[in-house]
């Protein structure tokens, strides 16, 4: 017979589970109307940047190139919803840096022009008010209101500094779990050597360090996450491929373990980017003077699978989780062969290639603007 | 023209000008007889500037060679700082430039920073255009800057200039003994006010009024010549100069925020020249030289430059010898001969080397480079017709050494030819053409990277280029008109490459055109007015694949005009001199451009007594500071990296013993 307190407790429990399912990682629930990519080209004495976009709604890839020009030569591109924050590193990144809020196709003049830390690298988005820039240069990340430059508090990380510059080098950062996850890569230019790469682990709520974990190898360049799991590719020394590695480590309990050495060692090359895409696959991008080289790549077991492209110099690799595009932007050796390769992560296969004179410069930064 | 003329010019060309020391001259100034019968009857497109003409101007080498045309001045900042000049859109290091015929662009180092060339005791500046005489060698793609010294005076001379920005100057030119002893101190501060948008252009309430920090010079310059005999001739040279480095502008310039970045240089010169005469047609000279130099750069935030280095130092060394000939083939031909030979060696130290010890590049400790040039002209004389075809061969060795000891080494033959023509129509008017080939040997850093940061390339090329240019002339007493159409095809352009985020090589990729019209302009009225007017067209497009083609180069302007009126009265001299730069563009993509500028600069001096001379100048009269860097589209429009000076006096005492 069902009671009343059958009935409440049903209930309850559906709720509960609705508001779980609701609760969830992967944001699965909300489909943009529009996908542009926002591309950031460098000419090629780095004097001077642009910003041309992509369309991706449809296979159709317009281009609209040199929508803005004349920001610094070295400049990266990074986006929140409709909001376009491009972030300039002038004066060998011995300065603050300038940044820009654009709205997407409000091109004329910025949303807001202020100034972060020295050297940015990076700016993590929480959501459209809270976000942690993470400048290279200096001892701290920022939390900032992103939209305005507000200030909102600093995470003070001078305890791991290293190096003549007084620097942690901090490069990186993912938000996943309910935490800022912070690559450290603690270089002394002085002697081209780096010191012990680490893991910072933020809590967003106070702004406090939980915990700093050490990484197998040295130079953390890139970090990205799949199935509660969260890889660390390291670089160690540049132009010596034999101190590479890719750690994983586990999201519940923070254990660390070596995936794998670097599975590029005998082609030569350093370890530079991982990309994940939503199903798992992942994408390795490698580099040695004078190729790069961008391979399919097993998380289970760190092997490489095939190569899908070979190109020049190659800044990045970006993955797009609502169009499934894997971007490649490629700035060729020099003589004018910097395309930006589109690869379909789905249909594995290229689906475009852009070279550099239609964008207006060699590709250099990119990220994807996803909007109604 | 007759053989008594190509004897005058036979003459002329072997011995260096013994033109006297010209202090200040009122009255009239003859443009004719400013130029010497040398360049009178030189098929080249060349230009002579004679400092004395603009004495008590407190001008440096940089903006008398402005006036000139199809020549680019670039200036990091202010008097003092890192000054380079480009020819008919040449870069920096394809120009040569030669101190008294020697060559002072080094091998560490393509281009030659102007500012460390005082001009004191200069007689005279020769600029030459596309393809060039003999004895300058198989240089300079985009042609030859001569700066040939006095070698007597007929007075002697004591100046003294102060002015704004707390700019000092004192210089004195004696004869002693044999000698003529030139002295020359100057300093500034640099310290002027302009406004600093903090990087932040589309943000004006950040904005602040910047004074230039640690932007300071002081250099000295001591310039010996001496006649030995009558045909032998000794020249010495040392100078020094300190130089702080200001940073690039936009966010800095705070009081807490200085850098202290500075660079020094010391430089001794010598050269001891003799010339022959074995017959009535056969006459010869020959010199040796040898040229030290020590740089020290210091960075003590490490705020300035690629790589955080500290502490560099860059001594180099030159030993050297030319040897000429000149042989009267006949009433109607000229043969000149010249073979250079020279030995460089290139040390660096500090932090370049002990990074590089730790650096995958495995660090190098030296440079050398082995010469060869040997250049012929063969002057033909027929009528109104002059035909100078030549030739130009150059070998050379270099290598460099690891810190571990390995070697990696380099040879290059080059050979280059051309002809250099002009016809005389009458008294006149004179029509000019020549067309050349000429190369630029890369640099020790392009071809063996510096052992740190930058990969070497044993395999890369010289530049490659080839001239033509065709021109009218007239010249009179009062009055010089020249029209040249100018063209250059450069191949094999070098140029520097990002490898990964760290490291960067140099590689040749395809080249660039650059083609022109220049206009020159002098003429001297009676009642004291003289004006002169240089115009350069210049179209420059690049032929690098990709992005680039068919886009003009940076930093060749569309227009470059330079127009100055002068007026001598009784004891007074007033000029006024204005310079506009227009359609100039930043970037390799044709996205950024420069904004127009012009710039404006009065005069005024004042003979005391026939011995005593007071100048005034005011440059940038407007204080016109607005030079923006600005987008050929949306985007925010920049200040410059350095920004122009402002507003600025200088008052110049002249007093001849």
């Amino acid at each position: 017979m069902v009671t009343r307190k059958k009935v409440a407790l049903v209930s309850l429990l559906l709720v509960l589970a609705f508001l779980l399912w609701g609760c969830g990682g992967g944001g699965g629930s909300w489909t943009p109307g529009n996908l542009l990519a926002i591309v950031i080209g460098v000419d090629s004495s780095y004097s001077t940047a642009n910003l041309s976009t992509v369309s991706l709604d449809e296979e159709e890839f317009s281009i609209s190139p040199s929508l803005i020009s004349n920001l610094c030569g070295d400049t990266v591109v990074k986006t929140y919803r409709d909001y376009v924050f491009i972030v300039e590193r002038p004066s060998w990144g011995t300065v603050d840096s300038p940044i820009y809020v654009y709205k997407v196709g409000e091109w004329d003049n910025p949303l807001k022009n202020y100034t972060l830390g020295k050297n940015v690298y990076d700016i993590v988005f929480v959501n459209e008010s809270v976000a942690y820039a993470i400048p290279w240069g200096e001892a701290f990340i920022q939390k900032i209101k992103p939209l305005t430059g507000e200030e909102i508090r600093k995470v003070d990380l001078s305890s791991y500094s290293y190096g003549s510059d007084g620097s942690p080098n901090a490069a990186k950062g993912l938000f996943t779990n309910g935490r800022l996850f912070v690559i450290l890569q603690r270089y002394d230019v002085g002697t081209f050597s780096y010191g012990e790469g680490k893991l910072i682990v933020i809590n967003p709520n106070e702004d406090s360090i939980d915990r700093d974990i050490t990484l197998n190898s040295k130079n953390p360049q890139d970090l990205d996450h799949y199935g509660g799991k969260l890889y660390i590719v390291q670089a160690g020394r540049l132009f010596d491929p034999s101190d590479d590695a890719i750690d994983v480590m586990d999201l519940r309990d923070y254990n660390l373990r070596k995936l794998c050495d670097n599975p590029l060692q005998e082609e030569g090359m350093d370890l530079y980017a991982l990309e994940i895409t939503e199903n798992g696959t992942a994408y390795l991008l490698g580099g040695g003077w004078p190729n790069y080289k961008v391979y399919e790549f097993d998380l289970r077991d760190g092997k490489i699978g095939g190569m899908i492209y070979e190109g020049g110099y190659i800044t990045s690799i970006r993955y797009d989780s609502y169009s499934g595009y894997l971007f490649i932007l490629d700035r060729g050796t020099g003589s004018g062969d910097g395309k930006l390769v589109i690869y379909d992560t789905e249909k594995k296969r290229i689906v475009e290639e852009i070279g550099e004179e239609k964008l207006g410069y060699p590709p250099y930064s990119i990220d994807i603007a996803a909007f109604d | 023209m007759k053989r008594e003329n190509l004897v005058v010019v036979f003459v002329i060309l072997l011995i260096a000008s013994g033109a006297n020391a010209q202090v200040f001259e009122l009255g009239t100034l003859e443009v004719y007889g400013s130029r010497l019968d040398l360049l009178r009857d030189e098929p080249s497109s060349c230009s002579l500037i004679f400092p004395s003409q603009y004495e008590g101007e407190f001008k440096d080498l940089g903006e008398l060679l402005s006036k000139i045309p199809g020549v680019r001045v670039t200036k990091l900042g202010g008097r003092g700082s890192y000054t380079v000049v480009s020819i008919r859109g040449s870069t920096a290091g394809q120009v040569a430039i030669y101190l008294n015929g020697i060559l002072m662009n080094m091998g560490g180092e393509g281009a030659v920073d102007l500012s460390t060339i005082p001009l004191s005791a200069v007689e005279r500046i020769e600029v030459y255009r596309g393809s060039v005489p003999a004895r300058f060698g198989i240089s300079g793609i985009g042609g030859v800057i001569n700066i040939v010294t006095f070698e007597e005076s007929k007075f002697n001379v004591v100046k003294a200039s102060a002015g704004s920005f707390r700019s000092y100057s004192a210089e004195s030119i004696n004869n002693v003994g044999k000698a003529l002893i030139s002295l020359n101190l100057e300093c500034s501060r640099g310290d002027y006010l302009y406004d600093n948008d903090n990087g932040t252009p589309f943000n004006p309430s950040d904005d602040y009024e910047a004074r230039r920090q640690n932007n300071a010079y002081r250099l000295n310059d001591i310039k010996i010549s001496r006649k030995v005999g009558d045909r032998t001739k000794i020249f010495l040279n040392y100078f020094s100069k300190h130089r702080e480095l200001p940073k690039p502008a936009p966010g800095s310039d705070r009081d807490d925020f200085v850098s202290r970045s500075n660079l020094s240089e010391e430089r001794f010169l010598g050269e001891i020249t003799t010339n022959f005469r074995l017959s009535n047609k056969t006459m010869g000279a020959f010199s040796i030289y040898g040229l030290l130099s020590e740089r020290e750069f210091r960075n003590p935030y490490g705020d300035i430059g690629w790589g955080g280095q500290k502490h560099n130092w860059y001594n180099s060394y030159k030993l050297g010898g030319r040897a000429s000939l000149n042989y009267l083939l006949s009433e109607e031909g000229l043969l000149e001969a010249y073979l250079d030979f020279s030995f460089e060696k290139l040390i660096p130290g500090g932090d370049i080397v002990s990074q590089g010890y730790w650096s995958p590049l495995k660090g190098v400790s030296e440079y050398e480079r082995g010469l060869i040039n040997f250049s012929l002209d063969y002057n033909i004389s027929k009528g109104k017709l002059i035909l100078v075809p030549w030739v130009r061969f150059l070998s050379l060795w270099e290598s460099s050494k690891k810190l571990d000891g390995v070697e990696e080494n380099s040879t290059d033959d080059s050979f280059c030819y051309g002809i250099r023509s002009k016809y005389i129509l009458d008294e006149n008017w004179a029509i000019k053409a020549t067309w050349g080939k000429a190369v630029r040997l890369p640099t020790f850093y392009e071809k063996f990277g510096d052992g740190a940061f930058i990969l070497p390339n044993p395999e890369l090329k010289s530049e490659r280029g080839e001239n033509f240019d065709f021109g009218l002339e007239y010249m009179s007493k009062d009055l010089m008109i020249s029209v040249t159409y100018f063209r250059s095809d450069i191949d094999d352009l070098i140029e520097f490459v990002m490898a990964n985020p760290k490291f960067a090589y140099y590689k040749n990729i395809k080249g660039a055109k650059v083609e022109g019209i220049e206009l020159e302009f002098s003429k001297v009225w009676s009642m004291g007015w003289s004006a002169n007017l240089s115009y350069t067209y210049m179209r420059s497009r690049s032929e690098i694949l990709g992005y680039r083609e068919g886009k003009p180069l940076p930093n060749r302007p569309e227009h470059s005009v330079s127009l100055r009126l002068a007026r001598s009265w009784k004891d007074w001299e007033f000029f006024v001199e204005g310079e506009f730069i227009g359609e100039n563009y930043f970037d390799t993509g044709g996205l950024v451009k420069f904004s127009d500028w012009w710039e404006l600069n009065l005069g005024l001096s004042h003979e005391l007594s026939e011995k005593e001379k007071l100048s005034l100048v005011i440059k940038n009269l407007t204080n016109n500071q607005d030079l923006r860097v600005k987008p050929v589209g949306y985007g925010p429009e920049k200040m410059p990296d350095y920004p122009p000076i402002g507003r600025a006096f200088y008052l110049t005492y002249i007093k001849n013993f």
